[in-house]
């Protein structure tokens, strides 16, 4: 398994933004999860969606929909693991 | 003019981002799911992408008694007396080589030998010739080129529908599970229709186990995320738990997919 941040981004107060990571090996498990950057104690920050395309016989695109749960600018990592390729 | 590799792959990524939806197979898109047949329309249509790109393709044609594998087919397989695909002219380290540009067989580009050699028939004969060559018997006694593309629409539109066809029938949208060997890591396959949002369960999973849950759509369709998921877990017992996913369909058409599962920690 391995580890990494494919994208670091900001999203404004109770908006819901969409972004999209192309070209991955589909034949590989990949799981995603956010991580704020900006703190901020007492509720969580941020919730998110994965979906996914296959957008040919041998490749996928992942799709994020992240939802920023509180009145404030949010900035996060998007990260990923590869758990089997 | 020869091109890299690379660049050769960029042309096969180009002409293969066209692929159809099998369920919808809307204008403009090349229908490399339906390998039966229609090569000579794909081919014709890939070279007016690749030459809109800059790039000058050729084309392979081959004649024998000819048998690809594909998990496109309800049957895994293909049978043609013929064949035509794009090549392309790369340099390589030991000179130039003809690349063949087919995603109805490939996932990249491939030597003229190794698309020779995945249609079963050593003894088929094989000509090139330029792109603007729309269709030729073996002897090349008949030959008809197509330069507005009027005759390729024809064939590109006639193949569409059979796909659609094929995709609405009893075996669904290619591809199809009995083809293709599941791997480690796969729970089950299933098929959901348009819009359709349904539950699986799978259960005795030892509850110490850290298990995680993902779906991956089989059925290729380039227009947007397809398919969405949520894991619900049941303690059925002390030692056992049965995990319940829901998988969403986004889209207007069928997808085939699989369930997965990564066991982090035993």
């Amino acid at each position: 398994m391995w580890t990494g941040v494919q994208w670091t981004g900001t999203i404004g107060a109770n908006q819901t933004r969409r972004w999209f990571t192309w070209g991955w090996p589909a034949s590989w498990h990949v799981v995603w999860y956010l991580m704020p950057t900006s703190p901020r104690s007492g509720a969580p920050q941020l919730d998110w969606d994965i979906a996914i395309e296959r957008a040919n016989a041998s490749h996928c695109t992942h799709w994020v929909t992240v939802k920023n749960l509180t009145p404030r600018t949010v900035t996060f990592e998007g990260r990923f693991a590869v758990l089997s390729y | 003019m020869a091109v890299t590799l690379q660049r050769a792959k960029e042309l096969f990524n180009l002409v293969n981002s066209k692929l159809c939806c099998p369920a919808s197979a809307s204008p403009p898109c090349i229908p490399f799911t339906y390998p039966d047949d229609g090569c000579w329309g794909r081919a014709h249509e890939m070279c007016r992408l690749m030459i809109a790109a800059g790039v000058q393709p050729r084309k392979i044609w081959i004649y024998g008694s000819l048998r690809a594998e594909t998990f496109n087919n309800p049957s895994c397989a293909v049978h043609w007396g013929w064949h035509v695909a794009p090549t392309l002219s790369v340099s390589t380290s030991s000179g130039t080589k003809a690349y063949v540009i087919d995603p109805s067989l490939f996932n990249e580009p491939v030597t003229q030998a190794t698309w020779v050699s995945v249609q079963g028939d050593p003894s088929a004969t094989t000509i090139a010739s330029d792109a603007s060559v729309y269709y030729r018997n073996q002897s090349g006694t008949w030959i008809e080129d197509d330069p507005t593309y009027s005759k390729t629409q024809t064939v590109l539109t006639t193949y569409r529908n059979r796909l659609k066809l094929r995709s609405a029938g009893v075996n669904g949208p290619p591809p199809y599970f009995r083809c293709i060997p599941k791997p480690s890591g796969v729970q089950w396959r299933g098929t959901i229709q348009p819009h359709q949002f349904q539950r699986w369960f799978t259960h005795s999973w030892p509850a110490s186990w850290h298990v995680f849950w993902t779906i991956m759509p089989l059925t290729p369709c380039p227009k947007g995320p397809q398919l969405t998921w949520t894991v619900q877990v049941e303690r059925a017992s002390a030692a056992h738990c049965t995990y319940w996913i829901a998988v969403r369909n986004m889209t207007s058409d069928t997808v085939k997919f699989e369930g997965r599962y990564d066991i982090l920690k035993r």
